[in-house]
């Protein structure tokens, strides 16, 4: 008997736990957003704004009313709240970016209380970073991944050409996204954030000569092993180009595996000199999930910049110096795909979002197409090739949402605008295989 | 207890002169049915008069002095006995019974014991405690000193050897590990001629054949040396025992052993032999990587009798061990790629001990060890490149281009072509050391008082036959010279050693006093430092108050000792390895097929000879209090230990310019670059071009030239590191009633230790300064360029332990707690007492605070400033750091920021924050039970309770949890089984 009892009784709990909830809303809360634009400046707020609540692993969206205002149903946990609105006015497009990180949801929200999204104005960049090549290619043998072949392109984004007269490479601490970051205040914010400045770890790399790019044009910049790397890898790039440039300068930066002596196609006017203020024999750019930007410095030069003591930053291991946000001329903050530890580096005015990365199989961090702006450039027509195949969507990456493939429509003699928004997560996408490479 | 002693002494007749003499003979059985015990040793320690019996149990020892006497029997698998009683005259008809040692006696010991009439704090481990821990290596013995903890590491297979720390930890100053004297039935494991300065590897020491392990804290009699941070003594098996098996299987290791002595003829000796086979693995999801010990002991004894019945004591033995650290099989490493490291080791003593018994000496002893290990080890990676890899072998100074290996294999640089490859490289080291000792000793005694002279001398050899690292083919070695250990002349010391011992009895009380002098020579052959003479003088003493008085205090002595060790310097001390600096001087661009020639400037280093170089060594001093109270047996023991003079190196720089020759110089270039050859002058380093075709005229390269500084290595003595120790043992008298009983022990551990020795320093010696050119300043800090220059910790652990034993059914339980009640280390920055360094009002400060002056006032970033610097422009000049860099900062900005990279800062706010971790504790249990009188199982589990608890530190006020930290020993069990056949 006691046995039926007990036999019951499980039944009857079982049961219960498998009941289904019939109210979908059940356990979200109700989270209102209000976007807030900087004093002074042209625009406010406006309906039909992107805002996005991030929980890590699911991404929220909702559009602004008129009053510049989201809401949101969701599920109690930590969000990063996050929008990107872009407006022009008498021919200069005007970017407006906030992230607020930290942001609690738990069962006690009320749903009147309201979360103000702060945003900042940067402008869009005449020279941006195409794209970020760092997470290595498979090797031949199969013993993992080659990782000296790492690169940078820049474009030319405008139609004039555009001078990168002391234009600067830096790292931004700490180099892992999913490192433990001591720059994170008991806020939750960045403390650098409101300082207006930007930690580039390590060491600066520059141009030593007169650099031009021409309207949507790129240059290649290597930032390892210079060399043509496909006669040992296959899948791997060739650097041997005189048109190419390199990171090159042993005298701060001297690690064999990392520094071999450039391709001798390459021009030594080509080589990028660097500053070094920290430590460390090569220039460290994440291979998981690399914080790149690019300076101008203004009103000093990079040797000066890097020499200056007063400007020196160092939290824990990082030796750092404090760019001013208004030097900076592009960045992107790559989060390690598949990783709940990232946390954002670069301000909002830099980069307000973040796009995924995963190394080791040749993937790269590309742009994506303004496809609005391409196909309104006289000369395009018929040169554009669509139905882009290279996102990485079935991994868990992402994709070119414009569908427009931009090195073939290159190719084709296309002009290629890229979307310039100062966030990652829009304007960037993780692909398959690097621009560069040809197997 | 059926096995109840029987103990049958007639004495009887007048008390003759107190110089008489007496013999002293009798029969030795044990066991069930009482059967001889041959080979049974009998003596009386403190006259150092002994007898072993013989194969009917029979012994005899001759001119015995009249008056008190202790005697002790004793014998392997038989329960140790000591009589006392008081000879006047010939007695010759002493039936001792001895019990076989099992669970049904009523004393048995799973701790820790501390040594009887020892003068020094010594602790003794026996076979009962080892096996009721289940110990796998010998370093576990040291968790069951008092306040000792659990052995976190519990496998083997480590890639890194595993050393016993006794007197201090590896993370503390004055080399601990290296200080530490290990010896295996006196074979010392010398780690003089290993490689670096560490411990001794103890993994290869069978476990299963330990009979003991004595563990020496304090002060050891002079006899030995070579040591400054305590003494582990090792005893294995030997003598008469019947066949046992051992089998011992615990998550990460199985381990199985069989052992037996037995009699080799009538009256020819015994022979006891232990085989043991031992397998350990790194992971358990991944049991590939392993460690594997094999392990075969022969021990030969036998005691030869002359017609004067003066005994002679031989005792024979021979250790083989096979196998190592394997991770070939793992599949989880890339083909062809693995680590292996062979652990063979060949271990031999050879000892001879007459009992002379002469009115001018008592004892003469010879013995003589042999210890060879051979540690080869073999690693293999795969390795690719997409360039000209330069693998530099120059060993002269000078400028080298690269050669393929197919043109020139002995080139001094050798350009590894681009693709794939295997590196299998190996690192040989055979260790070899040897002694040979005599001493003797003359007893005598004199009414109440003993006297005991010993004098001897030692050599000992420690040299290393192994051929150093090389590679499998020189065409993939990357950069590498050959440094062969074999080339290295052997360490040989020369030691002699006088010590006279005192005991004089009054009434109740006992006053006993060692005292003496140990003088060391070390031989370096091929060094600069020739023979160096060291000597140690060590004199211990104790007053016995009463022992066994009918009163509340039954014993009461006081001990107390002080004394001198030294510890003789390693390989890496006197034959430090040759440095090498290669700097890159000609870097053609690479061709399209990868390929390039590089060419290096080699620069060795130089030993610099250091004639004030000092050896190692400690003063340790002691106080111990023995007192039975009630039946409570209470030890509390004082120690310190200021070790002196302990090897540490510096860098001495010195300019040197060297010409580079950039790809800029090649662009003007009119040899097509598929033909060009090029050359290096080795002395001038000049470039030059050759067309192959001969179309084109040689050309001569351009070049920079740049100076910077270099460094080389130079022995010197370091700051005195400060250690305090107060151990305690209560043995709380048995409860009756439960069988069970209760001991607390642990101790309170004090360390300091600050490095003032001045030592060199750059920021960074590839850095350049903003104009471009190379460093050019080096820094002179007292205490080196960090921010502390040493540290202090105490820490008081507390361990609770019940045991529960019943005899009746052959059954003890243990349960013990692990406690540690504080734990408090912090960062120092001091010299002689006074603060070093000061107190930054941000992290990016440079200068001062003008507010706050208190680095450890808590929360706040603190720097250092070098004492002075030199430039290269002039480095006989000293500049005083502070106050240029002050003048600097307002009047040269250049140097200002220069100047600013050799401040060192603190890392964080919390750097020189008192770090106090809060209370945390582990908890073990252990089950021994003899199954019959032929089977014994045991059962050991460490942190049972699998403490999850989080500790917090007041450092930067973090809790961590204990699960998977460094505290305490994660959960972890195991179970043995012994049967005796």
């Amino acid at each position: 008997m006691k046995k039926v009892l007990y036999l019951m009784l499980c039944v009857t709990v079982l049961a219960y736990s498998c009941k289904k909830n019939d109210d979908p809303n059940a356990g979200l809360r109700e989270v209102k957003v209000q976007l807030a634009y900087p004093a002074g400046s042209s625009f406010g707020v406006a309906a039909n704004v992107v805002v996005k609540a991030n929980s890590g692993t699911v991404v929220y969206e909702d559009s602004t009313d008129a009053n510049g205002l989201a809401s949101f149903k969701l599920p109690v946990g930590i969000y990063e709240l996050s929008a990107t609105d872009n407006r022009s006015e008498g021919g200069t497009s005007y970017l407006y970016n906030g992230v607020k990180s930290g942001v609690t949801v738990t069962g006690s929200w009320i749903s009147t209380d309201v979360v103000t999204l702060t945003l900042t104005e940067s402008k869009a960049s005449q020279v941006v970073i195409k794209e970020v090549f760092v997470g290595g290619t498979p090797k031949d043998d199969g013993s993992g991944a080659f990782i000296y072949d790492r690169y940078v392109l820049l474009y030319n984004n405008s139609a004039t050409p555009a001078n990168l007269d002391d234009l600067c490479f830096a790292t931004v601490a700490p180099y892992n996204a999913n490192a433990s970051n001591a720059y994170y205040g008991t806020d939750g914010e960045l403390t650098y954030k409101t300082q207006g400045w930007v930690p580039a770890a390590q060491g600066i790399w520059y141009f030593q000569t007169a650099v031009t790019i021409e309207p949507y044009k790129q240059i290649v910049v290597a930032l390892t092993n210079a060399v043509n790397n496909t006669t040992t890898y296959s899948k791997s790039i060739n650097f041997d180009n005189p048109n190419y440039y390199c990171m090159y300068d042993i005298d701060d930066f001297s690690h064999a595996a990392t520094y071999a002596s450039p391709a001798a196609s390459i021009p030594t006017s080509h080589y990028l000199k660097s500053e070094k203020y920290g430590t460390g024999t090569a220039w460290t750019l994440s291979t998981t999930s690399p914080g790149l930007f690019i300076f101008s410095p203004q009103g000093t030069t990079p040797a000066a910049f890097a020499a200056n003591a007063t400007l020196t930053d160092v939290l824990g291991a990082y030796t750092s110096k404090k760019v001013p946000v208004e030097w900076v001329v592009d960045g992107v903050d790559a989060y390690l795909l598949n990783n709940t530890g990232n946390k954002k580096r670069l301000t909002p005015t830099i980069d307000a979002g973040y796009v995924y990365h995963l190394n080791n199989q040749g993937y790269s961090i590309y742009r994506n197409v303004d496809k609005a702006a391409t196909e309104a450039i006289p000369g395009n027509a018929g040169k554009i090739v669509y139905n882009y195949q290279l996102g990485t969507v079935s991994i868990g990456g992402t994709t070119d949402p414009s569908g427009i493939d931009a090195e073939a429509s290159i190719k084709n003699g296309a002009k290629v605008v890229y979307k310039d928004s100062n966030n990652s997560t829009n304007d960037f996408h993780m692909r398959s295989k690097a621009s560069l490479r040809t197997n | 207890m059926r096995k109840r002693l029987i103990f049958i002494v007639l004495f009887s007749g007048l008390i003759q002169t107190a110089f008489s003499q007496y013999t002293l003979s009798g029969k030795v059985l044990g066991g069930r049915k009482q059967t001889p015990v041959s080979f049974a040793i009998v003596s009386i320690p403190a006259l150092d008069l002994w007898a072993t019996a013989n194969a009917k149990g029979e012994f005899s020892i001759k001119e015995v002095p009249a008056g008190n006497v202790s005697l002790t029997i004793e014998y392997l698998g038989y329960e140790k006995k000591t009589y006392e009683f008081i000879l006047r005259r010939d007695t010759t008809d002493l039936i001792f019974i001895l019990n076989e040692f099992n669970l049904q006696l009523d004393e048995v010991l799973v701790t820790a014991r501390k040594k009887a009439a020892s003068l020094t704090t010594s602790y003794v481990i026996d076979r009962t405690a080892l096996d009721h821990m289940q110990m796998l290596n010998v370093r576990d013995a040291t968790s069951l000193l008092p306040g000792g903890k659990t052995n976190q590491t519990n496998h083997l297979a480590t890639s890194s050897a595993q050393p016993i720390a006794v007197n201090g930890t590896s993370g503390e100053m004055g080399n601990a590990l290296f200080g530490v004297a290990v010896e295996v039935d006196g074979v010392r494991l010398s780690n003089n001629a290993i490689p670096g300065k560490t411990g001794s590897d103890t993994r290869n020491i069978a476990s299963s054949n330990v009979e003991s392990i004595e563990i020496i804290t304090g002060l050891p009699s002079v006899e030995h040396g070579d040591m400054t941070n305590g003494m582990v003594r090792i005893t294995t098996r030997r003598g008469k025992s019947p066949l046992t098996i051992e089998m011992m299987t615990k998550p990460n290791t199985k381990q199985v052993a069989a052992g037996k002595g037995f009699g080799v003829g009538h009256g020819r000796g015994v022979l006891n032999m232990n085989l043991e086979h031992t397998r350990s693995i790194a992971s358990l999801t991944s049991p590939y990587t392993t460690y594997v010990r094999n392990n075969l002991t022969l021990q030969y004894s036998n005691t030869l009798q002359d017609k004067q019945r003066q005994p002679i004591f031989i005792d024979f033995g021979v250790t083989g061990n096979l196998g190592g650290y394997n991770s070939k099989s793992d599949p989880d490493l890339f083909v062809n790629t693995y680590s292996k490291q062979q652990d063979q080791v060949l271990r031999g003593n050879a000892s001879f001990k007459w009992l002379l018994n002469k009115r001018w000496i008592t004892n003469i002893e010879f013995t003589g060890t042999v210890n060879y290990n051979n540690q080869l080890s073999e690693v293999s990676r795969n390795r690719s490149a997409a360039s000209s890899v330069a693998a530099i072998h120059a060993r002269r100074e000078g400028y080298n281009v690269g050669q393929l290996h197919d043109e020139n294999p002995a080139a001094d640089l050798i350009l590894i072509e681009p693709g794939y490859w295997y590196e299998r490289s190996y690192d040989d080291s055979k260790v070899l050391n040897t002694s040979a000792r005599f001493k003797a000793n003359w007893s005598r005694k004199w009414g109440a008082v003993n006297n005991n002279v010993l004098a001897g001398g030692e050599y000992a050899g420690s040299g290393n036959k192994g051929a150093g690292q090389y590679y499998a083919d020189m065409r993939y070695a990357p950069t590498w010279r050959e440094y062969r250990y074999d080339q290295i002349s052997s360490i040989n010391n020369y030691a002699w050693y006088v010590e006279d011992k005192v005991q004089w009895q009054s009434g109740r009380s006992l006053l006993r006093v060692a005292a003496g002098v140990r003088g060391d020579l070390v031989s370096v052959s091929g060094s600069e430092y020739g023979g160096v003479n060291s000597l140690s003088p060590r004199i211990t003493g104790e007053w016995v108050f009463w022992e066994k008085a009918r009163q509340k205090v039954r014993d009461l002595s006081v001990r107390a000792g002080w004394g001198k060790t030294v510890k003789l310097p390693s390989f890496s001390v006197l034959y430090p390895e040759i440095g090498y600096r290669d700097f890159l001087t000609f870097a053609p661009g690479t061709t399209s097929d990868g390929k390039t020639f590089y060419a290096y400037y080699t620069m060795p280093s130089t030993r610099l000879f250091n004639p004030d170089l000092r050896w190692q060594q400690n003063i340790h001093q002691e106080v111990a209090v023995n007192a039975n109270v009630n039946g409570t047996k209470i030890t509390l023991t004082a120690e310190q230990d200021k070790t002196r003079d302990a090897y540490t190196s510096t860098g001495i720089y010195s300019p040197f310019t060297y010409k580079f020759t950039g790809q800029s110089s090649l662009e003007q270039s009119h040899i097509p670059i598929g033909n060009r050859t090029y050359t290096v002058d080795q002395q001038t380093g000049v470039v030059t071009v050759t067309d192959k075709t001969g179309a084109q005229p040689t050309e001569t390269l351009s070049y920079r030239e740049i100076t910077r500084f270099i460094s080389n290595r130079k022995q010197v003595n370091g700051s005195p590191v400060l250690r305090r120790r107060l151990s305690w043992i209560v043995d709380f008298r048995q409860i009756a009633a439960l069988k069970t009983s209760i001991r607390v022990d642990g101790n309170y551990y004090y360390y300091k230790g600050i490095e003032e020795t001045v030592t060199t320093y750059m920021p960074n010696d590839n850095a350049t300064m903003a104009d471009g050119n190379p460093y050019k300043f080096v820094g002179f800090f007292t205490g080196g360029a960090v921010s502390a220059n040493g540290s202090v910790s105490k820490s008081v652990n507390v361990n609770f332990t019940t045991i529960t034993h019943i005899p009746a059914i052959r059954l003890i339980v243990s349960a013990r707690i692990e406690c540690s009640l504080y734990d408090y280390s912090q960062n120092l920055s001091e010299i002689q007492g006074q603060q070093r360094g000061f107190v930054l009002d941000n992290r990016n400060a440079n200068d001062p605070s003008v507010s706050k002056s208190n680095i450890y006032a808590g929360d706040q970033f603190a720097g250092v400033y070098p004492d002075y610097y030199v430039s290269l422009d002039d480095m006989n000049t000293p500049i005083p750091f502070a106050e240029k860099f002050s003048w600097a900062k307002t009047n040269d900005q250049f140097l200002y920021n220069e100047l600013a990279k050799m401040v060192v800062k603190s890392n964080t706010n919390y750097y020189f924050n008192p770090n106090r971790v809060s209370f945390y504790y582990s908890a073990n249990i252990g089950i021994t039970k003899e199954i019959g009188r032929f089977a014994s199982l045991s059962f050991n589990a460490t942190n049972f309770i699998n403490n999850l608890s989080r500790v917090r530190s007041s450092w930067n006020n973090a809790a961590v949890s204990l699960f998977g930290g460094s505290n305490i020993p994660a959960f972890y069990y195991g179970l043995s089984l012994r049967i005796k056949v």
